[in-house]
């Protein structure tokens, strides 16, 4: 469960975050929409503890990670979170294979470890017949599910995307989104930042934010 | 550790095209670094050779100073004071702590002073005591208190068989006269038995000399003393030596000697300054390839990579250079040390033969490891400052 409570984000003396305060279960697929501008990334960013709150607490399964060490976010990032952006930040060098594999790596697993989770998330997203080719060769739908089996791979309990569909067509948008789904209804609980009120009907409830602000929570089938 | 590895693998594939450029030129800028370090130990090395096999006798040099007294000042004996009491056991004794030391092994004596005046002679058989300056006598350990004498040097043999040190207080003693004791304090001990056991510093600090002779000197205005080394390289020591004493040699090859000591700092000079290039360089793969992978390290941290292990990561690629580079470097030094030989050979009279010393590759080596561990407490700080929304503030 992950309990946001109170929280103000400040940039140079403009709030994008303030006394934003909510609850996610286990297993939710939330969407967290609004303007560009809203806040909405950066509430993900510090849900996922790539950014610190100016005041206010994340509390993760029952722990504050405002009182964990840099190292301790670290971990936590590496093993709770996967994370999916639009812009896939996949190293177009490497191969697919070895860009899932890098969280992994940073976890310290075994080669053969590795690659047999690799595999599987790649298998997961349909990229297995591509997995030895570089990633700056794939498209742009195949880089997104690239990122995901990367998000995947190590097998988090929560995965935040910040924007999983903006850089892609309708066709591979939906392709993600049901993969998102369909982790979802493995029990993933699922954290989506999206601007598009379409694709935000994919989730099982939907957090509006305006002017950093919370103004609405609204659950649906 | 494995999974620093794995990463250095991983990212090397993308970053050695620059890698490898950087490493030829460093690697060209090693060869000369360690090529002429070991030929400034090599341009010696011949030049001693040289002058063992042209003066097979030793060489002999002077040295011209004003006075007995600057010589002795010159040589840090200040406050001196040299006893010999050679082959009169019964004379004096010195003795610490119920330990009793004579001396028996000269039919002559000396006694020096600190004022610039010197009596030296044969002692006779019938003198029971030894002689001031100034033509008068001591006969006890009064006399010397009175003339303001407390301190003495003694060998490192007769501080053995005391058993004293530096510092620590001695007794002299008259027991053929039954004169007064007198307390001295050992102000310093020497190596080496040529001079006698108790001596003021004068004679010994150099210890190059074979023997020191006055061989003229009137009412402390000139003395020249004559030395000699049975080693012809050992000149460049005793040369050493006596110019840091203050002294000026006397010696037809002084020039000759600065001119190779001057070639040889040359040769380290620039050695050190490529060595430092080679640094520069090398730094700079690292510097160059963390910031144009500042947006990776931030999405590696965003994924989960401790600092430490990012930092490693990077560290491991100036280490790679590094070790790279000089394995390239040593490598073509040797290959190129005929070739070295050759162009030197051709401007000097001797034979300089080029090695590549093991010590010399070994102090390069531990040097640049120096200066890597600099570098990663450098690194450390950079990568620190890297955070994982870095990653996303790029887009």
């Amino acid at each position: 469960m992950i309990d946001i409570r109170n929280i103000f984000k400040e940039y140079h003396g403009f709030f994008a975050l303030k006394d934003v305060s909510l609850t996610v279960e286990a297993g939710e697929f939330v969407a967290l929409v609004g303007a560009s501008g809203s806040g909405k990334s950066t509430l993900l960013n510090i849900i996922g503890q790539i950014d610190v709150p100016a005041k206010g607490e994340v509390v993760i399964d029952g722990v504050v990670t405002s009182a964990m060490n840099d190292n301790q976010k670290a971990g936590l990032r590496n093993k709770l979170f996967g994370f999916i952006f639009q812009s896939f930040y996949l190293e177009s060098k490497y191969s697919v294979l070895k860009n899932v594999e890098i969280p992994l790596i940073i976890r310290g697993l075994r080669a053969t470890e590795r690659k047999t989770l690799a595999v599987n998330a790649l298998e997961t997203v349909g990229l297995k017949d591509k997995a030895k080719n570089l990633a700056g060769t794939l498209s742009g739908g195949e880089m997104q599910r690239a990122a995901i089996a990367r998000a995947i791979a190590g097998n988090p309990q929560i995965i935040l995307a910040d924007e999983p569909c903006g850089n892609l067509d309708t066709v591979n948008g939906g392709v993600i989104l049901n993969l998102l789904k369909a982790l979802n209804d493995a029990g993933k609980t699922v954290i989506m930042v999206t601007h598009n009120s379409e694709h935000a009907m994919a989730a099982t409830r939907l957090i509006r934010l305006k002017d950093g602000e919370l103004v609405s929570d609204e659950k649906h089938p | 550790m494995k999974n620093i590895l794995d990463l250095f693998l991983t990212e090397i594939k993308s970053v050695y095209k620059q890698c490898i450029v950087f490493i030829l030129i460093a690697s060209l800028v090693f060869t000369l670094s360690i090529s002429l370090f070991c030929l400034s130990f090599d341009v010696i090395k011949g030049y001693k050779a040289y002058l063992d096999e042209m003066f097979a006798d030793g060489l002999s040099f002077e040295l011209n100073v004003k006075s007995f007294d600057d010589f002795l000042r010159a040589g840090g004996a200040a406050d001196y004071l040299k006893i010999d009491v050679w082959n009169f056991t019964d004379d004096v004794n010195f003795s610490f702590n119920g330990v009793i030391v004579s001396d028996e092994d000269s039919e002559e004596y000396s006694i020096f002073f600190g004022d610039a005046y010197v009596f030296r002679s044969a002692l006779p058989n019938a003198c029971r005591g030894a002689r001031l300056v100034s033509g008068r006598w001591w006969t006890d350990g009064d006399n010397l208190k009175q003339n303001g004498f407390y301190n003495i040097f003694i060998s490192s043999q007769t501080a053995e068989a005391l058993g004293i040190n530096a510092g620590e207080r001695l007794q002299m003693s008259f027991p053929y006269t039954n004169a007064a004791v007198a307390e001295l304090t050992v102000a310093g001990i020497y190596e080496g038995e040529d001079v006698g056991d108790f001596v003021c510093p004068a004679y010994f600090i150099y210890g190059i000399f074979e023997s020191v002779a006055a061989t003229d000197y009137t009412d402390g205005v000139y003395v020249y003393y004559y030395g000699e080394v049975a080693e012809a390289s050992d000149i460049f020591d005793a040369v050493s030596a006596l110019r840091r004493g203050g002294f000026k040699p006397e010696l037809f090859l002084l020039e000759e000697i600065d001119l190779v000591n001057a070639a040889r700092y040359i040769l380290i000079t620039i050695s050190v300054i490529s060595f430092l290039i080679t640094s520069f360089i090398l730094n700079n793969i690292v510097t160059i390839t963390v910031n144009a992978r500042q947006r990776f390290i931030a999405q590696l941290k965003l994924l989960g990579a401790k600092s430490s292990l990012v930092a490693a990561l990077y560290y491991s690629f100036l280490l790679f250079s590094f070790l790279a580079s000089f394995a390239l470097g040593s490598a073509l030094s040797v290959l190129l040390k005929n070739y070295y030989s050759g162009i030197v050979n051709t401007t000097l009279d001797f034979t300089v033969t080029l090695n590549m010393y093991p010590a010399v590759l070994l102090a390069l080596f531990l040097t640049g490891v120096v200066i890597l561990a600099v570098r990663f407490v450098l690194f450390g700080r950079k990568i620190n400052k890297i955070q994982p929304i870095d990653c996303v503030r790029s887009e």
